[in-house]
């Protein structure tokens, strides 16, 4: 089980969000998710941080560019903990696909598939730790050989103590996440 | 392997009284789970601790084209009238003086990432909010600040709120003397006593060194403390002027004057005076007229100064009021490095603009005073951890949260605003412009606040983008203030041009509108309040900035005031300026007026819910009964871990906090000694019949005195603990029958 994860999806190009204020009223509005979504906050004023959050009862969902890189940030907080990192990947990639296929936007979203950021926001189960790291690590490993293939994906252990536990992962020559969604499904 | 808890890891780290208190809360937060804690009663409770509402927590929200119902988890429970258990609220973290330190930042910091949504928001009194948190998760939360010793207690409710001071205060070349450690001592004074239990609303108050100046606005406070001097005998006396009855809201009103001089060794009894005065007569029912301005307006503030004094004069002596004088250095800051010159220039333009606006010279020779800008008072753990590491390097453990909702670091040698600065700039915190026209504050408002009726927070981030581009001289140096509502906590009423919610039907449709105040004053402690002259449609509001600033800039006259200058225009063409600006089109024209500034859901006042500022009228013998209700819970959790004399123990504690919320309302200085408590029990309640059982006399009165006799010096069995458990249980019903008997609970 995976307490508080959090994955980053990043966007293939750095576009202003602010117009993705409405669309994220209009996912509540026609309930786009199968979930119990909340509201919506605008933090475009605030630098390198989550700039449009729809805020949801399990899980938030943030257009963030957080250290400068745009992506969507899915943060999960309660409700059924994701038992497989591959779990939590499927909403998230869920998510990543309807904001590409929000046409109608000025600056169109598009994601990339070769990197991915993970990140555990729970400092009492998972310190940003090297016992933490070896724990977690099979885990991620086989969710990600599911993804990606074997060995075709390398894990880093990114940031400070002071930080959650977070890896960057990198995967050349990745599937676009229309595809890497039905490997999640199916894994 | 027993599992990892944050109380366990942090056992031995946080005070013992406030980790009992967050234990308390937590037992309050099952039982109510149960139902077996009263919803008004669990309310105020989890207001005292500081975990508030939030915007559509009664689980309804309107989407732009209808009210959509929010459908939680857990169903019907609630955790307070009309307040969903799982809707997201708000945690407020009341940080005294805004004063915070490296490692407090950090943790707040870890708190934000872990239950909150990454966000971190300075607000208008010096504290932080973190928002859309799960009352579930504020017990650890709490134990989180406990460890590093911030208390979120009273953070809301009817209690007394954080206590602000003026960012300055030891490094500035006005003030009369540092007030640090008066309102530091005086926080811990207050918090819990009981005779700030009772208030029928919140209490509020304010430190500032000197008069003249705006940082510490004492004018809008309950209570103010301009610290003042005089020479007695050819000996400098320290004390402070003493202001009553100041508010914002609907009704603003000027603090009026208490004291002149009062020593400081009699703030504390005169404001636990004036406590106990607002407790016994201030409104309980009429919520919007139960502040203290209106008790002092209505009384006269002779009489109610006479009725302070006569209520000193009562007072039970204690410690505490003077014991901090001893130690008035326990709150002095030491600069980390030695004083410095700037070095010479040229320095980049960037720097300069920044220094300009940002920074200030202290009173100590070769230190400065830098403000870091935070846009709308909001930032990043990011950022907030990478503050903690900036004032690590350059100034020591010494930073502040400001009433313009901006962070300050002091005692920066000059030698190392170059490097302070390109730090600040490197996330994204450098921007200049701090106490200027662009600056803007707001409330939350309708983003998160239940009450807010318009966007500030919209408004304000328009105006912020809008005001960027250089502005006239003079134009820059205005204040602009926004609030939600008329409850002003963006205390729009102090700025020269002030904004404050309200909302419009045109045509069968509402429209966010905002009420115009100008010509406020910041100076002389928020000296003066600003003339409203009219609602104008939110879109509008960035033209009429634009057409005001621009008449003042070019029909000021020397150094006028922007107030000075609305005073001599005058009302009439100061709104004939901005009159035209009021027309709404029809909706079918242009509907974007009928949106507000960053929803672009068409605009409805549906959202709008009940209020938690007032909090819940609980008295402070229905908060001693529930304690002792929660002692005995307690009592009997550890019967069944087989701990029979702690059970016993806390059996015996349960009674004597029910006797003693009942004894206390006959006896305002009742202290905390058992034999005392017994005592005035026995007499005021027990021999005059009121804690009496019309079958079984004084049966249940003699559990407490039978228990009392006991105390300590008896080893309990199984069965012994067993039965002073059942008779604490009876005790305290009895409490609530007696309490209720005479007529003095709440409905």
């Amino acid at each position: 089980m995976i307490e508080k994860i959090q994955l980053k999806l990043f966007t293939k190009d750095d576009v202003p969000v602010e117009g993705y204020v409405p669309v994220f009223h209009r996912w509540i509005r026609e309930r786009v998710l199968d979930e119990l979504l909340i509201d919506v906050v605008d933090y475009s004023h605030v630098a390198d941080g989550p700039h449009v959050v729809l805020i949801g009862h399990e899980v938030d969902y943030a257009l963030d560019r957080g250290r400068g890189k745009l992506g969507l940030l899915f943060v999960h907080k309660r409700g059924p903990r994701p038992e497989r990192l591959s779990h939590a990947l499927a909403r998230a990639v869920k998510a990543a696909l309807l904001l590409e296929a929000e046409k109608g936007a000025e600056h169109p979203l598009q994601f990339r598939s070769d990197a991915l950021l993970i990140r555990v926001a729970d400092r009492l189960n998972a310190p940003n730790t090297d016992a933490t790291y070896e724990r977690l690590l099979p885990g991620l490993k086989r969710d990600l050989e599911a993804l990606f293939g074997a060995g075709k994906f390398e894990i880093k252990r990114v940031g400070t103590t002071r930080e959650p536990f977070t890896v960057e992962v990198k995967a050349e020559g990745a599937a676009p996440l229309a595809e890497l969604v039905k490997r999640l499904s199916v894994s | 392997m027993s599992e990892s808890t944050w109380k366990r890891v942090l056992e031995g780290k946080i005070r013992e009284d406030w980790g009992r208190e967050i234990d308390v809360f937590e037992t309050q937060i099952e039982l109510r789970k149960k139902s077996k804690v009263e919803e008004k009663l669990f309310a105020e409770a989890r207001l005292r601790r500081g975990v508030y509402g939030q915007r559509y927590d009664n689980g309804q929200r309107h989407d732009g084209e209808k009210t959509q119902t929010l459908t939680f988890p857990t169903g019907d429970l609630t955790k307070g009238p009309s307040t969903a258990w799982d809707a997201p609220g708000m945690m407020r973290i009341k940080l005294p003086m805004g004063r915070v330190s490296s490692q407090q930042l950090e943790v707040m910091c870890e708190l934000a990432e872990e239950y909150s949504d990454q966000i971190l928001h300075v607000t208008t009194r010096q504290d932080i909010q973190l928002h859309f948190v799960h009352i579930e998760d504020t017990p650890n939360l709490m134990r989180r600040l406990a460890a590093v010793g911030i208390t979120t207690r009273e953070a809301c409710g009817n209690s007394v709120r954080n206590i602000t001071a003026c960012p300055l205060v030891g490094v500035c070349n006005d003030e009369s003397f540092d007030v640090s450690p008066y309102a530091n001592a005086m926080m811990f004074f207050l918090l819990g006593h009981d005779d700030v239990q009772s208030f029928g609303r919140k209490f509020k108050i304010a430190f500032s060194g000197c008069k003249t100046n705006p940082c510490g606005l004492v004018n809008f406070h309950d209570l103010g403390c301009i610290a003042a001097t005089r020479t007695v005998n050819g000996e400098v006396k320290r004390g402070f002027e003493v202001y009553v009855g100041g508010g914002l809201g609907s009704v603003p009103q000027n603090a009026q004057l208490l004291e002149e001089f009062c020593p400081e060794e009699e703030l504390f009894p005169l404001t636990q005076a004036v406590c106990r005065v607002f407790a016994r007569l201030g409104e309980k029912d009429n919520r919007s007229r139960a502040r203290i301005k209106f008790l002092v307006k209505k009384l006269g503030i002779e009489e109610f100064k006479r009725l302070t004094l006569e209520e000193r004069a009562k007072l039970r002596p204690d410690e505490r009021w003077t014991n901090f004088l001893d130690n008035l250095a326990i709150t002095e800051e030491k600069p980390l490095k030695p004083p410095s010159k700037l070095p010479a220039g040229p320095h980049s333009a960037e720097f300069e603009a920044w220094r300009r606006t940002n920074v200030q010279p202290q009173r100590q020779e070769g230190y400065s005073v830098a403000t870091v800008t935070m846009p709308l008072g909001d930032f990043t753990p990011d950022q907030g951890r990478a503050i903690a590491d900036i004032a690590r390097r350059y100034t020591g453990d010494s930073m502040r949260a400001t009433v313009d909702q901006n962070w300050i670091f002091r005692w920066v040698s000059d030698g190392d605003l170059v490097k302070l600065h390109a730090e600040l700039a490197a996330i994204g915190l450098g921007e200049p412009g701090s106490d200027r026209i662009g600056d803007v504050t707001s409330c939350p408002g309708t983003d998160t606040c239940k009450l807010g009726i318009s966007s500030s927070r919209g408004l304000a981030g328009e105006l912020r983008k809008r005001l960027a581009v250089e502005q006239p001289a003079a134009v820059d140096k205005l204040h602009i203030k926004c609030s939600g509502c008329f409850n002003s906590c963006g205390q729009h009423h102090v700025a020269d041009l002030g904004f404050l919610g309200v909302s419009r039907a045109v045509n069968n449709r509402r429209v966010p509108h905002f009420q115009l105040v100008v010509g406020g004053q910041l100076q002389n402690n928020g000296g003066s309040y600003g003339l409203a002259l009219g609602a104008i449609p939110s879109k509008r509001v960035p033209d009429a900035v634009s057409r005001l600033t621009k008449a003042y800039n070019e029909r000021r006259q020397g150094e006028e005031t922007f107030k000075a200058f609305v005073e001599r225009v005058g009302k009439k063409e100061i709104k004939a300026l901005i009159e035209d600006l009021s027309h709404v089109p029809p909706y079918e024209q242009d509907p974007s007026y009928y949106s507000d500034w960053g929803d672009p859901r068409e605009y409805t006042i549906g959202d709008i819910g009940v209020g938690e500022c007032a909090g819940e009228v609980v008295s402070f013998v229905q908060f001693g009964l529930q304690k002792s209700e929660l002692e005995v819970f307690e009592a009997q959790v550890l019967l069944d871990e087989g701990k029979n004399d702690d059970a016993a123990t806390r059996a015996y504690r349960a009674m004597l906090e029910a006797a003693r919320a009942l004894a206390k309302e006959k006896n305002a200085n009742l202290g905390e000694e058992p034999e005392e408590i017994v005592r005035e029990f026995k007499q005021h309640w027990v021999e005059t019949k009121l804690f009496w059982d019309p079958f079984a006399g004084a049966k249940f009165a003699q559990y407490l005195f039978k228990a009392h006799e006991e105390a300590g010096g008896k080893t309990h069995s199984k069965e012994s603990a067993h039965q002073l458990v059942e008779e604490a249980q009876l005790f305290v019903d009895a409490a609530h029958q007696a309490h209720t008997r005479i007529g003095t609970a709440l409905p």
